[in-house]
């Protein structure tokens, strides 16, 4: 049983504090919290592996779970043949760096990609969100060897072309197992750029 | 038994002496020849001897063979006598008797009794308690005997079992009444004579009561019935413990119960003795059962824990009582873990996975998404027999305590997200004045103060601010007898004011401090059209502040996110006040009629209600927001006008020689908001039950033995609104807004289910044996939140042990 001794002890308490302080007035007001629900943005860096200045792209939404609709920067502009490692970072409401939880969570936690078939040559394919089988190239792994994505790497395709770019994070706690997909778990974040490839 | 020494109806019972008029006039008799055709008759007379009043009821024997009673006038009337000359018996209770000789040639004799010194020791004196108040409301009871609520866990569920009552559920341990299509905030719950002080604002919110622990429930289906104050607009539950007894031995009961589904234990006990002036009671119950599990697949985290325990203590003296009643209910409660979802893509795979995403094997664990609820009562209580009228002085206080755990990251998912604790301090004073001018009734005050902290450390921004409540309530409560009717009328003014301290979405405080005042009123009236029919009709004005949550909500809850009357307005998110959006209470208009027949093993009841809700209170659908965790459809807490209206039908039939017992329970509703045109989400949908049961007295040593069937058909809700699939919303023709009520799937096809049971007495023991969903049958209720992603539970059976001494 989850309420042992200790927590009746602590009812108990609750009970007498509640008894002796309720009366007192009004200007008990809720502490600030600090939110690390919220996922506010999304920060996408694409770093040429073969030198050359990042290119960093954001969502953002700084009112949260408000109604105003999120930010995108972009579009997402790489390279004819030109391979990138992709680091992906996330921040809340507060600026805390949730991407940092998510790595020392990684045992629950994916990131899943999808995109317009035929934009890059490595990873071949249109991404593993339809098709968790589907090539990714990861290169990070969490303690159970399975891969994570806050890093990965990208080589584009020799012709040009624009589509899209989606990044799914899911939360999967007890349930991220090497046969995992995305549609298992909670999804943490869901965003859409759109990406050229182009001299 | 000895706890009507506490009701004062009692009280006013044994102090109102009939007052008869004296008669006089001519008295006869008739004498002829009879010891042939046995046609000898006469009259005669009983009297007090001191007071000279007519004894009315006095017992008049001949020979101890024929026999009379004396009317109104303390006349009676004997014939069809075949002797002339007799020995005639008079006796009345307090009376010596008298024996007295007589002739029919004689005068009609005036018979006067004097009082016996030895008057009786005791005498008991059994009455239903009529609240005032609440004679001319359609109420039903239901108690602890009852055979549907073998193995019940909670108080919803054992609230269906009466008719006009549904359930609104979130999975199968989060389990709401709901009366005429109102739940939560519009239920007023009366727990062991207190309003119950708790979150009623989410529809996942249960209130804390445990059914164990009580002895009957009753539903009283008016609106304002105005001695329980505001936003009873459905009406009121009453949940009253059992009593203990003065000059009782020591006894007590205690049962268990074994069940297959869930693998549960449910175990409770009673001990209660009483003194000449002091009685006291304990009693203590507990659940502990494992995850549930559909024909097909198991409800993964849907066990549940409960633990209560209560003890009461009376204490009587000559025009004063005095009792002081303590109790706790502490509650886990699992909720399926496939119901968890994040945004619209999750909702729609959410939607189609069966069995649900995190279905395991069976377990006894209980991990998130769960409820911890702890909820303490004490109740002070004491009533002075005045020299003119009744006293009544209560004091409750109760101090309740909720945490929701949802899945999260990290370590948070040890924190609680939602983590409040409520504390109530009421008082309340009723004077049931003496007749008055043919008036009787009360006059009451009421006082109450909550006060709703969050508790630091859930790490996320509080859904709901923190708040004082001050409340406080006058009433006036009449009733008038005319000829052959009996009319109440009762008038109530509320106010209440709050104070309100949150924190926005930036985390930046706001306060507001706002009143709300109103009057409520009912009117009704009962007829007995005979002695056999009766008719009840009773109109109810209720009023309802607008609650915290509808005011303040902000942010997601559950699947979807909600903003609140003064969170968001027309796209604006900001801290409105009664100065920037005026939100007018709620007003109810309740209209019942209810008809009642019983007669020779029939008992036939009827009520149809009509309610007009002005300002009607709801959350529907805005659109779509898109997020960084995907897209949200997003809720927004809108007024409107409501009408419920409908119809409860039950019918008891017990057979000639009581063997075969039948139960019919119909409940009819319509629902539609009136301003709009459209229906609402979570209207219960109509039922009919039909229950048949066998008794049998012996059966060698088997006592009392019972075996019935119970039937229930739930019919497919057709008042649901239109249907918008999850897809709908996603892709590139999506729905941006939408503005008007719908739904995510078709309401679930309507379902029979069938329990049967068996139970018998063996000396002290009782065995109750049970079967629930005996088909097994895979059904979804369209009450149940949780209907998107599951299947209700299957066959239960349950085992029960009761033991009383």
């Amino acid at each position: 049983m989850n309420i042992n001794v200790m927590k009746k002890y602590q009812l108990v308490w609750a009970l007498i504090g509640a008894m002796a302080f309720t009366s007192c007035g009004d200007d008990d007001a809720p502490d600030a919290e600090n939110p690390e629900e919220i996922i506010t943005g999304v920060t996408l860096t694409f770093t040429p592996t073969g030198g050359g200045s990042d290119l960093v792209f954001t969502a953002t939404d700084p009112d949260g779970e408000g109604p105003e609709d999120l930010a995108v920067s972009g579009p997402i502009q790489l390279s004819l043949n030109t391979t990138y490692e992709l680091s992906i970072g996330m921040e809340g409401l507060d600026g805390e760096d949730i991407g940092a939880e998510v790595a020392e969570e990684d045992e629950e936690h994916q990131l899943f990609f999808s995109w317009t078939d035929g934009l890059f040559s490595s990873p071949a394919g249109n991404g593993n969100i339809d098709n968790a089988d589907d090539d990714v190239d990861y290169l990070d792994v969490d303690g159970n060897g399975l891969p994570v994505g806050l890093l990965t790497e990208w080589s584009t395709s020799a012709t040009q072309g624009a589509g899209t770019f989606r990044v799914i994070l899911k939360h999967q706690p007890d349930i991220k197992s090497a046969t995992s997909t995305s549609s298992d778990g909670e999804t943490d974040v869901d965003l859409t750029w759109v990406l050229q490839v182009q001299e | 038994m000895a706890s009507d020494f506490f009701k004062p109806a009692t009280l006013c019972f044994l102090a109102l002496q009939p007052l008869f008029l004296l008669l006089s006039g001519e008295v006869w008799a008739q004498s002829n020849d009879c010891q042939k055709d046995c046609s000898c008759s006469f009259t005669g007379r009983v009297i007090d001897k001191q007071t000279g009043d007519p004894l009315v009821l006095a017992t008049v024997r001949v020979n101890n063979d024929k026999g009379a009673t004396t009317d109104e006038n303390g006349y009676f009337d004997l014939s069809g006598l075949c002797q002339e000359e007799f020995d005639l018996e008079v006796s009345y209770l307090g009376y010596k008797k008298l024996v007295h000789h007589h002739h029919v040639h004689h005068d009609p004799p005036t018979i006067f009794l004097s009082p016996d010194d030895q008057m009786l020791e005791s005498v008991l004196v059994e009455e239903k308690l009529a609240i005032s108040g609440e004679m001319t409301q359609s109420e039903t009871t239901l108690e602890r005997a009852d055979p549907s609520l073998v193995g019940t866990v909670s108080l919803g569920q054992a609230l269906k079992e009466l008719p006009g009552v549904g359930t609104l559920k979130t999975g199968q341990n989060v389990v709401k009444p709901v009366v005429h299509g109102l739940h939560s905030n519009r239920l007023v719950i009366i727990n062991n004579g207190l309003r119950h002080g708790n979150q009623n604002w989410g529809t996942e919110h249960a209130p804390e009561i445990d059914p164990d622990m009580a002895e009957t429930f009753t539903v009283v289906k008016g609106a304002g019935a105005v001695k329980y104050g505001p936003e009873a607009l459905g009406g009121v539950i009453i949940v009253e413990p059992p009593s203990p007894d003065l000059l009782g031995h020591l006894h007590g009961e205690t049962e268990l119960t074994g069940y297959s589904n869930g693998r549960g234990l449910k175990g409770r006990m009673l001990l209660s003795k009483g003194y000449t002036d002091f009685a006291w009671q304990v009693q203590a119950s507990g659940v502990y059962q494992g995850d549930l599990e559909t024909p097909d697949y198991m409800l993964t985290n849907t066990g549940m824990r409960e633990q209560s325990v209560g003890a009461t203590t009376v204490y009587h003296k000559r025009h004063f009582d005095a009792s002081l009643s303590y109790s706790y209910t502490g509650q886990e409660l699992g909720i399926l873990r496939g119901s968890v979802t994040g945004n619209l893509a999750d909702l729609g795979v959410a939607l189609e996975s069966e069995p649900p995403e995190g279905t395991r094997d069976f377990s006894y664990e209980i991990r998130n998404p769960r409820q911890e609820t702890a909820h303490h009562l004490v109740r002070l209580s004491a009533s002075y027999d005045l020299p003119k009228g009744l006293l009544d002085l209560t004091y409750g206080f109760q101090y309740n305590e909720r945490r929701e755990f949802d899945v999260r990251r990290g370590t948070n998912n040890e924190r609680p997200s939602i983590d409040l604790a409520l504390t109530t301090h009421s008082l309340d004073l009723e004077w049931q004045h003496p007749a008055w001018q043919g008036l009787s009734g009360s006059v009451g005050f009421q006082g109450e103060y909550q006060d709703n902290n969050n508790i630091p450390g859930t790490n996320t921004i509080p859904f709901v601010p923190n708040y004082n409540h001050t409340r406080w309530g006058f009433y006036v409560s009449e009733a008038k007898d005319f000829a052959g009717f009996t009319v109440e009328a009762g008038v109530r003014l509320d106010g209440i004011l709050s104070s309100v301290r949150g924190r926005d979405n930036r985390n930046d405080l706001y306060t507001n401090d706002y009143q709300y005042t109103n009057i409520s009123a009912s009117l009704g009236m009962v007829k007995e059209l005979s002695s056999r029919i009766t008719y009840r009709s009773h109109l109810g004005l209720a009023w309802r502040p607008p609650s915290i949550a509808e005011l303040y909500s902000f942010g997601k809850h559950q699947f979807v996110i909600e903003y609140g009357l003064w969170r968001y307005r027309d796209g604006i998110t900001t801290v409105f006040d009664e100065d920037t959006r005026e939100v007018p209470a709620e007003k109810g208009y309740k209209w019942v009629h209810s008809l009642d027949y019983e007669n020779q093993g029939w008992r036939l009841g009827t009520t149809v209600f009509a309610n007009y809700i002005q300002d009607f209170i709801y959350s529907r659908p805005e659109g779509i927001t898109n997020t960084v965790r995907g897209a949200f459809p997003y809720f927004v807490y809108e007024q409107t006008n409501a009408v419920m209206a409908g119809a409860d039908f039950s019918a008891f039939y017990t057979g000639v020689k009581k063997r075969w017992n039948h139960r019919v329970l119909l409940s009819l509703l319509y629902g539609r908001d009136v301003a709009d045109d459209a229906y609402f989400v979570g209207l219960p949908p109509q039922r009919i039950g039909y229950r048949i049961q066998y008794t049998l007295p012996s059966l060698g040593p088997l006592q009392d033995l019972k075996a019935g069937m119970e039937n229930e058909y739930s019919f497919r809700q057709f008042m649901a609104p239109e249907v918008i699939p999850v897809e709908r919303f996603m892709g590139d023709d999506a729905i941006g807004t939408v503005g008007s009520v719908f739904d995510f799937l078709e309401a679930p096809d309507g379902y029979l289910l069938t329990d049967i049971y068996i139970s018998a007495a063996l000396r002290s023991f009782e065995f109750r044996f049970r079967v629930e969903n005996v088909l097994n049958t895979e059904y979804r209720d369209y009450t149940n939140r949780l209907r998107y992603f599951a299947d209700e539970p299957g066959r239960n059976f349950l085992i029960s042990v009761f033991y009383q001494f």
